[in-house]
């Protein structure tokens, strides 16, 4: 798995388009890409391996999240360890310092490599890289310290939040420059997506800001609204076509094939834009605001099957025939793997968002396990894969272990699969548990065996009962795939560790350099 | 062909519909929810928080408890919250027109707190619930917030809101289930084991019995002597947050929207 396979297509060109691949084979275009990948070294490189280093933190943070939630007494007596801090802490770090950073790491190089332009004064994206990551070390101390506004997804206070403003603002305007200067005039879906993204973001993280953080805040609930309508854009408008946009770069250009249908991918980039934005509401079904409003985004979380089903046909038809590749090329696992969650997770939110299947599961971990299914299991599954396929050419060596590759994959396959299905059937249980049932499935199938136990706890879904099942019971029913949860994150820490000592071993100079070496050129080290 | 306006308007579109609706439309027609005043009287519901009560939010804005406990009360079937006693209502928007930010949470690790203030009202409950969750509810998941309290030698007056309790960890040699039964009798009301000691309440009055009941190797006070428990500045605060969390006044029919009762 360490030497590209032969298969990649790095001779063919940032064309596409079907019908232009074969045309763009010149030497020119060779030189084109090795002035590209020279300009955006520095910058690119320190987006990635800063990423990885809060990818660190944050499953540190995670894991220790974890285990409070099954263990509270756990080191209750230190006040910045406590399950109150440490869990927005995680969440903060892998969506601001690991999604976000590798996120905008791969967009600035494929925005460079679509628009065929070198990036112009790399410096500027080395300072907003700078900044982002002081912004990011602020808010994990200010969340850790206590400072937090429980606001799920901005619990950075202020100052840590303006930081990244300021160098979000930067990044969004290089990329835009970028673009105006672009000698490609085809423009490419993956641009449609990142532009999209960054124009999004800041308008929404300003808003919510304004809106709910500050003393413009509105009154009362609205405010919720206005919350989750950011709260889901951050995933649905923001991470979401970052990780799309990797997919139609990568999966064409390793596979040597374009992309299915162009027109579908058209299509489906309209329709997201047009119904992920108005989705929002759907976390406050039953919630104390307006029906109307919980309704539209319902209406429109259904929706979403249409961009999500041509997605799902344009990914998977063009993997489709090449599947023997995922035996070799470790871009192409992590791809594959993350274009299929991406597919099932957002049919899962579909369906978690029609009111019937929202009241058991709202407020249970079977939502945590949608998140991580979301925003793990496709969007850093598919960061994994980019930052494999390119760092090597960004540093101009290969990572030097095969076999640490392998321990990559398959500890987090197995440790997002795992994690998938417990919370799944540990927060179904919980939600059903609380909502109707007379008694707990778990003594149920103690009682009665397996089968006629799960039959005699689906019988019971008929009335409302005056006495419901204790909330204690349903708790300590629950507990037991909390366990299960923290042995997968043990599996996923062991996952991110192999990948990070790849990185940096890759950025401080280990592995052999790659094998095309007329491409560097300049500044290969032995 | 160049793309780029177009691309640039489409985006631009679909947003700005989006937050027409999610962000202004509701923003606009939320924006006259009052406080309704009791005929007759000049009490209005609901009531702004007092200063105390704002730090105390602030408190459990620190501590994340938003992660694990809800604050809105929801109708129909939904988790039988009305029949759970969480609420005597539905919660309204009328409920949150002082809170800054709304924390109505995500997650219900524990239990729906928006009326938590009307069913629990003793504030050593809430102190040694704080200090120590599982001693009140054994087996419970809620993180300790015992870094807001000080362990400290009793002065020359005992702080009037140290904790009241009496807890004692008993360790025991040999068959725990007869010594057990036998504490039991003579007052010692079993919480837990922990790591193989077994804590619980007991009758100060009979106390010293505990010790002489054959099979027990030590009994340990949970405070040592001499010492005491005392909240900070924050826990009172957050007591006092956490019991104003009352939203069981009526509310007009006509702001009681929503599909659900
Ligand atoms: C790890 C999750 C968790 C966190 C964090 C948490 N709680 Fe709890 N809380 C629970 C659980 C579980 C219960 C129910 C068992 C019990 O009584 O301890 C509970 C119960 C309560 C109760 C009693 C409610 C009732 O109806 O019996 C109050 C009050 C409370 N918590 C307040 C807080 C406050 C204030 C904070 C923040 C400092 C907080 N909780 C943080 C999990 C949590
Ligand atoms: C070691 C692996 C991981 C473990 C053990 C873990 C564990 C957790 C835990 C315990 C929570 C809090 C759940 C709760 O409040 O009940 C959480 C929330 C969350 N985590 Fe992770 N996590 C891991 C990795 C990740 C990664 C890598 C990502 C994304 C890149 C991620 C994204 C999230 C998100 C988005 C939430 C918020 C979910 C919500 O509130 O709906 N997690 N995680």
């Amino acid at each position: 798995m360490s030497a590209p396979a032969p298969t990649e297509t790095e001779l063919v060109g940032d064309r596409l388009d079907p019908g232009g691949i074969q045309a763009q084979n010149t030497a020119q275009m060779l030189s084109e890409r090795q002035a590209i990948d020279a300009s955006c070294r520095a910058p690119v490189l320190l987006f990635l391996g800063s990423s990885v280093f809060w990818l660190m933190v944050g499953t540190i943070l995670a894991l220790l999240a974890s285990i409070k939630l099954h263990t509270p007494t756990l080191h209750s007596n230190i006040s910045f360890l406590t399950f109150g801090r440490v869990r927005p802490a995680h969440l903060d770090m892998v969506a601001f310092g690991w999604s976000a950073m590798v996120g905008l790491g791969v967009s600035i190089w494929t925005v460079c490599r679509l628009c065929r332009v070198p990036l112009r004064f790399p410096q500027m994206i080395v300072m907003a890289a700078i900044i982002w990551n002081i912004g990011v070390a602020a808010g994990l101390y200010g969340v850790l310290a206590g400072q937090s506004n429980s606001i799920e997804w901005i619990e950075f206070p202020q100052y840590a939040t303006f930081t990244l403003f300021v160098a979000f603002a930067i990044v969004a305007i290089w990329t835009i420059m970028t673009f105006t200067q672009r000698r490609e005039k085809h423009v490419y879906v993956s641009l449609w997506y990142i532009f999209a993204s960054m124009f999004w973001f800041p308008w929404i993280y300003a808003t919510v800001q304004v809106l709910m953080n500050s003393p413009y805040a509105v009154q009362g609930v609205p405010q919720e609204a206005i919350h989750w309508w950011f709260g889901h854009n951050t995933l649905g408008v923001f991470f979401t076509p970052m990780g799309l946009a990797a997919i139609y770069y990568l999966l064409p250009k390793v596979i040597g094939r374009p992309i299915h249908s162009y027109a579908l991918s058209i299509l489906g980039f309209w329709s997201l834009a047009l119904f992920y934005n108005w989705a929002g509401a759907h976390h406050l079904i039953a919630g104390p605001i307006p029906a109307w409003l919980i309704t539209m985004s319902i209406v429109s979380s259904v929706m979403m099957f249409i961009p999500v089903t041509t997605t799902a046909i344009n990914h998977h038809l063009t993997a489709y025939q090449h599947l023997d590749m995922l035996k070799f090329s470790p871009v192409l696992r992590f791809v594959v793997f993350g274009a299929m969650a991406y597919t099932l997770v957002s049919f899962q939110g579909s369906m978690m968002s029609v009111r019937v299947l929202n009241e058991p599961f709202h407020f249970t971990h079977h939502t945590i396990a949608h998140a991580h299914l979301g925003l793990y299991g496709f969007y850093t599954m598919v960061m994994f894969g980019a930052v494999y396929y390119i760092m090597p050419r960004l540093t101009g060596r290969e990572f030097f272990s095969a076999h640490l590759m392998r321990v990559h994959f398959w500890c987090v396959a197995i440790g997002i699969v795992l994690m998938f299905f417990t919370l799944t059937i540990g927060g179904a249980i919980q939600g059903l548990d609380w909502n109707q049932a007379k008694r707990p499935l778990h003594d149920l199938i103690k009682e009665q065996g397996f089968i006629s136990g799960l039959e005699a706890w689906f019988d019971r879904f008929k009335a409302r009962q005056d006495q419901p099942i204790p909330f204690m019971t349903v708790l300590h029913e629950v507990l037991p795939y909390l366990w299960i949860r923290t042995f997968s994150g043990i599996l996923i820490f062991l996952g991110h560790s192999a990948f990070a000592i790849l990185v940096f071993w890759n950025l401080f100079g280990g592995g052999v350099t790659r094998i095309r070496t007329m491409l560097w050129p300049q500044k290969v080290s032995a | 062909m160049n793309f780029g306006p177009l691309l640039f308007l489409g985006i631009f579109i679909t947003f700005i519909s989006a937050w027409i609706g999610l962000v202004f439309a509701p923003a606009a027609s939320l924006k006259n929810v009052q406080a309704t005043v009791v005929e007759g009287s000049t009490v209005a519901n609901p009531r702004p928080y007092t200063g105390q009560e704002l730090l105390g939010r602030e408190i459990y804005q620190h501590n994340g408890c938003v992660y694990c406990h809800t604050q809105q009360v929801r109708g129909g079937t939904y988790n039988n919250d009305l029949e759970r006693g969480w609420g005597s209502r539905r919660s309204n928007p009328q409920d949150y027109i002082y809170d800054r930010p709304v924390l109505l949470g995500t997650m219900r690790t524990g239990p729906d707190l928006a009326n938590v203030g009307a069913r629990l009202t003793n504030d050593n409950w809430h102190f040694t619930h704080f200090y120590d969750p599982q001693l009140i509810t054994p087996g419970s998941m809620m993180a300790p917030i015992s870094f807001l309290f000080e362990l400290r030698p009793i002065g020359q007056t005992p702080a009037p809101d140290a904790l009241k309790f009496n807890y004692v960890f008993i360790t025991i040699a040999g068959d725990p289930g007869k010594a057990l039964a036998e504490l039991k009798t003579a007052g010692f009301n079993l919480v837990e084991q922990r790591g193989g000691r077994y804590v619980g309440g007991f009758d100060p009055a009979k106390g010293q019995e505990l010790a002489k009941i054959p099979g027990v190797k030590s009994v340990e006070p949970y405070v040592p002597a001499g010492h005491e428990i005392v909240p900070t500045e924050d826990a009172r605060n957050l007591v006092a947050y956490v019991k104003s969390l009352d939203h069981s006044y009526e509310v007009p029919p006509a702001a009681n929207y929503g599909r659900l009762k």
